[in-house]
């Protein structure tokens, strides 16, 4: 039997003995029992297909899943976050967290401008500042790098490294932010090449010189975008909120609404409640509480 | 508390253009995603 409900994502459909098609009616909304044989010759019919044909029908998973990723990857570990020289230090930034991310600059160009096709239909932060700070972040990495390779075995700390380098070191959020719109960029280059349409070179894109895998951390959107949530995770208990954790959040919530997947994963109802984590202090939205910022009457 | 509710102009020589700018488009994008996303989840509206 089948049921389609416009309730039943958050309903567990009761599986009832009929033969016919049944209209249930409540006051969270309708429901419509429709049996398989039914549904087989609804298809049929749809299908252009004359019976008898063998048909098997099934339910199929609502949720596909993320992946053959292997949990290493997925979860990366914490002494990535931390400076090698001192364990009593706050987590940040290292160079080992940066090298997580896609490393070849044509492959971030390509990534960054898919994001950037995607965040034109969610016009929100200005993304040529963004894109500028993610160079940075490369920069800075390089740089710390060739520090630490001529530093050698002298044990520094991370703030006396920080002194010696021209380009500030990124902060956590940032880190999370730029993982988020990699992993958005690898989702949308890997279902949709036309992003890449209007990038120079096109022609040698197509011949995918980047092929994206799943089994490459740092180019699987999946392994990204765990980097991203765990990076911010860090950050929130070990640092104030800032607006690039905003931005991250806003970043990691567009990765979900275009997963793909048949239904939106529960996971980005916490997501949004964590948006609105760093103002809120009662029960109701900040928005209606603030007269200036009231939503407007049409 | 980052006050992203506040408007910046209310609060001047607080915050650079750049960054009260940054403000108003964050706090714009959490009301949006505030009312769609539930109501995308429960209706199963899918994508954004």
């Amino acid at each position: 039997m089948a049921l389609l409900s416009s309730t039943a994502v958050t309903q567990k459909p009761t599986i009832l003995p009929v033969d016919r098609t049944l209209l249930a009616v409540g006051n969270s909304g309708s429901s419509l029992a429709v049996s398989l044989d039914e549904v087989s010759s609804v298809w049929l019919s749809h299908l252009n297909l004359v019976p008898p044909v063998k048909l098997k029908l099934e339910t199929s998973a609502v949720d596909a899943p993320d992946g053959d990723l292997p949990l290493s990857a997925t979860f990366p570990p914490i002494s990535l976050f931390l400076s090698n020289s001192s364990a009593l230090e706050p987590p940040s930034v290292t160079t080992q967290l940066v090298a997580r991310l896609p490393r070849s600059t044509d492959l971030q160009q390509q990534l960054l401008h898919c994001v950037h096709d995607v965040l034109d239909l969610h016009p929100s932060f200005n993304f040529q500042h963004f894109q500028t700070r993610v160079h940075s972040m490369f920069s800075w990495s390089l740089e710390a790098e060739t520090y630490e390779r001529a530093v050698g075995d002298n044990p520094v700390s991370s703030t006396s490294t920080s002194r010696d380098l021209t380009i500030t070191r990124p902060t956590l959020s940032f880190f999370a932010a730029a993982s988020a719109a990699f992993a958005l960029g690898s989702l949308v280059r890997n279902t949709n090449d036309s992003c890449l349409a209007s990038l120079e070179g096109r022609n040698a894109t197509l011949s995918n010189p980047y092929p994206l895998t799943d089994r490459d951390p740092s180019s699987s959107p999946a392994a990204l975008f765990m980097l991203s949530e765990q990076t911010l995770a860090i950050f929130e208990r070990s640092h104030n909120y800032d607006l690039d954790y905003m931005v991250a959040i806003i970043l990691q919530v567009i990765y979900l609404l275009h997963e793909g997947k048949p239904r939106l994963p529960h996971t980005i109802l916490p997501l949004v409640s964590g948006l609105k984590t760093p103002y809120i202090n009662d029960d109701s939205p900040a928005y209606i509480r603030s007269e200036k910022w009231s939503i407007p009457h049409a | 508390m980052m006050g992203l509710n506040l408007d910046p102009d209310d609060f001047p020589d607080t915050y650079p253009l750049f960054e009260a700018e940054t403000r108003r488009r964050v706090w714009w994008d959490i009301l949006y995603y505030d009312l769609y996303v539930p109501v995308a989840v429960t209706t199963g509206l899918g994508k954004g």
